[in-house]
């Protein structure tokens, strides 16, 4: 589940350089704005690894793509509506 | 190391010498220090001992002299006593400087007994980071790690295959967990390695003198400050006929097992503390964890978006793990230090590394806005019912400041 190419999305939030648990709140902020949309979140924190799945199953979205950023800065994690299936390759 | 990151206790917060409401004993430790995991406060009975064997303990144990023999009676009369206490012989238990480096010499001394039969030492993931350091430092690449479930607990199967490899030289399994309070399933892990042949270390760090220890390790190593005795003193002890050789050059002493002088007075002292908490732990264990038990059904009532971690029944029984949804762990551990209590946590914002603690990240955790709460012997209850009024609103302070309301 890499590549350098990212998927297909509606917003994408580049949260890069902010540590726990801002890029988490602001995957939450723009969830709440935009619930139906599909939101790709690129992070360098160490904890989203753990905590963007960890939130995904709180609130009941489906994370469905990560893969390192196209200019090797962070991860990124396509997080979608529950019911909407992301990409399972690229 | 540093995954836990802690909070100085307050030592301006007042003592809480009031009785205690259930059990109607007085608390020995200062109110509000609710981090026992980390360091446990001195039991009475250690400082006694140990200023006692500060004055007939000095000599050097290994000579011939009338001081040397009575520093040697009471370094003898310890190991007994520890022994008896961890279920070991006492020619199988040597005094280490530290936990940390009873697992290090236990791990190193395995490796190299079993040298001829290969490299692997395998650990659950969710082992203390002494652990997986010793093994890292002992084997590099070969030092590999066994998942665990959401819990916490070691994942049996995966156990199972990898111990039937070939190259194994040891299993390293902890009793319960250091951040979470699973036990782990160290007598049905003793059954696997036992059908390979392949020796298992057990870290009983947090178990010692809080939850009776199990059966069926090769190595037991434990840490004195953890159950109340003084800081620099660990446990090391290796069953009789598991092939353990010595890392240390130096002439070694503690049954040819730990370099350097064996600091008798703190030894005294810390099988004095393991003695006083082993008899008063059937009826502490259960009050603590009742205690715990409030914490784990209350705290969720109480503060929304709560998760507790660990087991809830299966756990060691004076520690609780929370993780608060957009909660910044450094803030949240500032301001209950403000309120007068100690806790710690495993987010990556308390830790010197900026990681987010291993043990969460193997469980799959929150690792936000993360709390352990640990309990210390003869805590008073009051203290764990004030915790409970106040966490609610510093968890909404700090939950304000970020803005997350409605998310």
């Amino acid at each position: 589940m890499s590549g350098s190419q990212l998927p297909a999305h509606d917003r994408l939030l580049d949260e890069r350089g902010q540590r726990c648990p801002l890029p988490v709140i602001a995957l939450a902020r723009m969830t709440t704005a935009l619930p139906g949309a599909r939101l790709l979140l690129l992070s360098d924190d160490a904890a989203a690894e753990t905590d963007v799945p960890a939130w995904c199953r709180l609130r009941h979205r489906t994370l469905a793509w990560v893969g390192d950023s196209p200019d090797g800065r962070g991860r990124a994690y396509l997080v979608v509506p529950l019911a909407a299936s992301g990409p399972a390759e690229l | 190391m540093g995954h836990y990151g802690r909070v100085v206790a307050h030592a301006s917060q007042t003592s809480s010498a009031a009785p205690d409401p259930v059990s109607g004993a007085r608390s020995r430790t200062p109110g509000g220090y609710l981090d026992a995991a980390s360091t446990a406060p001195l039991h009475p009975a250690a400082r006694e001992a140990l200023l006692t064997a500060l004055d007939d303990g000095w000599g050097d144990p290994s000579r011939r002299y009338h001081q040397a023999r009575r520093a040697r009676l009471l370094l003898d009369a310890a190991r007994e006593s520890v022994a008896a206490r961890i279920g070991a012989r006492p020619d199988e238990v040597s005094f280490t400087g530290s936990g940390t480096q009873a697992v290090g010499l236990g791990v190193g001394g395995l490796v190299r007994g079993r040298d001829r039969v290969g490299r692997r030492v395998l650990s659950s993931a969710v082992e203390h980071s002494s652990v997986l350091h010793a093994a890292q430092a002992a084997v590099g690449d070969e030092a590999r790690t066994v998942a665990v479930d959401e819990l916490g607990r070691v994942d049996l199967g995966a156990l199972r295959v990898a111990v039937a490899e070939p190259g194994v030289v040891l299993v390293a399994l902890q009793t319960a967990n250091h951040e979470v309070g699973t036990r782990q399933p160290v007598a049905a892990a003793a059954e696997l390695c036992a059908a390979h042949g392949v020796p298992l270390l057990v870290d009983a760090a947090q178990s010692a003198g809080r939850d009776p220890l199990p059966e069926g390790w090769s190595v037991l190593t434990a840490s004195s400050h953890k159950w109340g005795g003084p800081a620099g003193v660990g446990v090391l002890a290796v069953r009789t006929g598991v092939r353990w050789r010595s890392t240390s050059p130096e002439g070694a002493l503690e049954q040819g097992r730990v370099p350097g002088f064996v600091d008798v007075p703190a030894v005294v002292a810390a099988a004095a503390a393991l003695e006083a908490v082993e008899r008063e732990r059937p009826r502490e264990s259960a009050r603590l964890a009742a205690l715990v038990d409030r914490l784990r059904a209350r705290v969720p009532e109480l503060v929304p978006d709560a998760v507790v971690l660990g087991d809830p029944r299966d756990r060691l029984p004076h520690l609780v793990t929370f993780s608060f949804l957009y909660v910044d762990g450094e803030a949240l551990l500032a301001d209950l230090d403000r309120a007068g209590f100690a806790v710690s946590s495993g987010s990556s914002c308390v830790a010197d590394s900026l990681q987010p603690s291993h043990v969460l990240a193997a469980m799959g955790a929150l690792t936000h806005g993360n709390l352990r709460v640990s309990l210390p012997a003869g805590v008073a209850a009051d203290d764990v019912d004030r915790f409970l009024e106040v966490l609610p609103d510093v968890v909404a302070r700090v939950r304000a400041t970020l803005g997350t309301a409605g998310l």
